[in-house]
């Protein structure tokens, strides 16, 4: 599971949503600083596909599997880093 | 309403005494590491049939119909409650399942159109539903119980207090949200259109269904779930965001049905369209689409582009257009109403078309390319001049008119609109009533053409002309538009009806957008808005007003069509003064 270059690497939520803050950024065309991690993804001007691109590029970047239907859940920047990082340090505990 | 064909409860039991132990519902995780789940006839019949007793032991107002709003997440929860509420004779009323963050008056106005008191869902589900209904004074009231909880309750306990039902369920749909149109579908409406379905799709024992579409839209409700259940053939399901997270998915579960079984499954255009686009190449290679006999197309328009284009995609991997399954059919017809394998492709004329006619092309600048929805059988489908209210021959373009024991008689509670929709007759006949669509299309070699919605004709000096002709010239002419919507507006002051036309553009033109509430054109838009009127130049028509918005600036439904409704009141609450200007911009008008 473990392949991509950066899955060894472990990360908080805060980086998390620095990442996801700079992604974002990039597909909205806009500043990092304009970016509200409080916001809900379709507020920020996101569509549900965007926000599943964004899934995979974090499946991509930690090494894991992240279920599509959590979007629903955790539905703004900060939530949902904050729930990915509780999966990657699930993940590392078991190794 | 009587019907001469099982319904759904009876040929689920005749499954279930046949074959006990067959394989009727599973579940497909997204993650490698979790379990997939499977109920077998009998499972599922148990658990639902313990709800359906739990069901009983609650107190239900005496004065009005049982019924039960279902709000579930994507599994095997939702199908046993649904057949628990045709079991206890609870209407179901299945919705999308309330979040966060998600506009709560849509659920609102149901709850205030049918007055449901109860709502099942998971276990897991239930505190945070109770949160939700709690926000809201509408639906301050609302029960909140759990499946398991009526499970334990209904175990060991009778079904004599069910009380017959003539009614299964109730599907609301896109409509506006301060008047929710909710079909109230009767069991006999259900079993006529699912043996229907069963018929036309040529469903044999030897098919399992593949099904990633909500449960809460109709086609994912009767055309994933209950067809494999009627049909009597296992159903294996994955969630919905699954299947837009990675499209690929959708088709490797395909390619991973059992050896010897034939695959149905299906879903709106976009779909094919977003595989097509996305699913790399590296992954066609080891899809096996050989077995997919029956891959059905509807709920939205059918571009024969799409069909091209998957084709030329998935055909090394064993797909076939010839197994494709075009459709035509609406939550007022149950689902279904039209479709066959191996679509007919037909090119005509637009200018034709806008003269009310199918025919052939002049030149290729005059032709457009129609995919036909499936057999109109003259018993069930008209073709009828609005006017007149008489049907047209073949050829013709008129509103699509539908009968037959599929097509439900009314909207919950919504006499007005149930009388203008269910109950049409032609003029010159008393019998029998006809169910009038809202879309218009043509018949032509016993094939149902659909060419658009009725209510978005826009009518120019005597010439029909179709909003999405206009805005594929948009799109086709001027480069960096993300979506064109075109439509009518009829202004109380003015003459006539006015033509609009709202451009979506990309994140990136963000910075042609100007500062603040200014609606006036930076000098970038100023020129995109020169190549629009020059794209529409050939339609002989006059744009009253163009606006451009930002991404999402087009009000779309939860299927993704555009909401010409939506986007025709959003531009009736601008300013006057800005409607009264030829253009206008401004960036993420809404949200």
């Amino acid at each position: 599971m473990m392949t991509m270059q950066n899955a060894d690497k472990q990360w908080n939520a805060e980086q998390l949503e620095d990442w996801l803050i700079r992604r974002v950024a990039a597909i909205l065309g806009q500043d990092a600083d304009d970016i509200d991690p409080d916001m809900p993804f379709n507020s920020l001007g996101l569509d549900s596909i965007n926000v599943m691109d964004l899934i995979v590029e974090l499946d991509d970047l930690l090494g894991i599997e992240i279920e599509s239907t959590i979007v629903w859940d955790y539905p703004t920047i900060r939530l949902l880093c904050e729930y990915v990082a509780t999966l990657t340090n699930e993940t590392h505990a078991l190794k | 309403m009587t019907t001469s064909v099982l319904t759904l409860l009876d040929k689920f039991f005749l499954d279930l005494a046949w074959e006990a132990d067959a394989p009727a519902m599973s579940w497909m995780p997204e993650r490698s590491q979790d379990a997939s789940e499977h109920l077998s006839r009998a499972a599922l019949h148990d658990a639902s049939e313990d709800i359906a007793r739990g069901l009983l032991q609650l107190d239900w107002p005496g004065d009005r119909p049982r019924m039960a709003i279902l709000a579930f997440s994507p599994g095997l929860d939702f199908i046993k409650a649904f057949l628990a509420c045709q079991m206890a004779g609870v209407i179901a009323i299945p919705i999308a399942m309330p979040r966060m963050g998600r506009e709560a008056h849509i659920l609102e106005a149901i709850v205030s159109n049918c007055g449901a008191g109860v709502t099942l869902t998971s276990a897991n589900e239930t505190a945070r539903l109770q949160d939700v209904f709690a926000s809201t004074a509408v639906l301050a009231n609302m029960q909140v119980i759990s499946t398991v909880h009526l499970q334990e309750l209904g175990m060991g306990g009778s079904l004599d207090k069910r009380i017959p039902q003539d009614h299964a369920f109730i599907q609301y749909t896109s409509g506006s949200s301060s008047l929710p149109k909710g079909v109230l579908v009767s069991h006999a409406n259900l079993a006529a259109n699912l043996a229907l379905i069963q018929k036309d799709f040529r469903v044999d024992p030897e098919f399992v269904m593949v099904n990633w579409l909500p449960h809460y839209h109709d086609m994912g409700l009767i055309g994933g779930l209950l067809t494999p259940l009627y049909g009597g053939i296992p159903c294996v399901s994955m969630a919905p965001s699954a299947f837009i997270k990675r499209p690929v998915r959708w088709l490797q579960l395909i390619s991973a049905q059992e050896e010897g079984r034939k695959i149905m499954s299906g879903g709106p255009n976009f779909a094919y369209q977003l595989c097509a686009d996305r699913v790399a190449e590296d992954d066609v290679a080891s899809l096996q689409l050989q077995a997919w006999k029956t891959a059905y197309n509807g709920a939205e328009p059918i571009r024969a582009l799409t069909l091209q284009k998957f084709e030329q995609r998935f055909a090394r991997a064993g797909y076939s257009t010839a197994n494709m399954l075009t459709c035509y059919g609406l939550a007022e017809t149950t689902l279904f109403a039209t479709g066959n394998h191996d679509p007919a492709i037909r090119t005509v004329s637009i200018q034709g078309l806008e003269q009310g006619l199918i025919s052939a092309p002049s030149d290729k600048a005059d032709s457009r390319q129609l995919v036909a929805s499936g057999h109109a059988d003259p018993e069930r489908i008209a073709i009828v001049d609005a006017l007149t209210r008489t049907a047209l021959e073949p050829g013709h373009i008129g509103e699509i008119w539908i009968t037959g024991p599929s097509v439900p008689a009314q909207y919950f509670n919504n006499e007005e609109q149930s009388r203008q929709t269910f109950h049409a007759r032609l003029a010159d006949q008393a019998e029998p009533r006809f169910l009038v669509t809202g879309d218009i299309g043509s018949i032509v070699d016993g094939q149902l053409y659909v060419t658009g919605r009725s209510k978005e004709l826009l009518i120019v000096n005597g010439r029909n002309i179709y909003p999405h002709d206009i805005e594929t010239m948009v799109q086709n002419a001027v480069s960096g538009i993300e979506d064109v919507a075109v439509f009518s507006y009829d202004d109380a002051q003015a003459k006539s009806e006015s033509i609009i036309v709202i451009c979506e553009l990309p994140r990136s033109a963000r910075n042609w957008f100007k500062e603040g509430d200014d609606q006036s054109l930076s000098a970038e838009l100023d020129k995109l808005a020169n190549q629009v009127r020059l794209a529409v130049a050939p339609a002989e028509i006059t744009i009253h007003h163009l606006r451009f918005v930002g991404p999402m600036g087009i009000s779309k439904t939860t299927s993704g069509k555009t909401s010409y409704g939506q986007n025709r009141r959003s531009f009736a609450e601008l300013p006057v003064s800005i409607r009264q200007r030829p253009v206008s911009a401004e960036f993420r008008n809404k949200d």
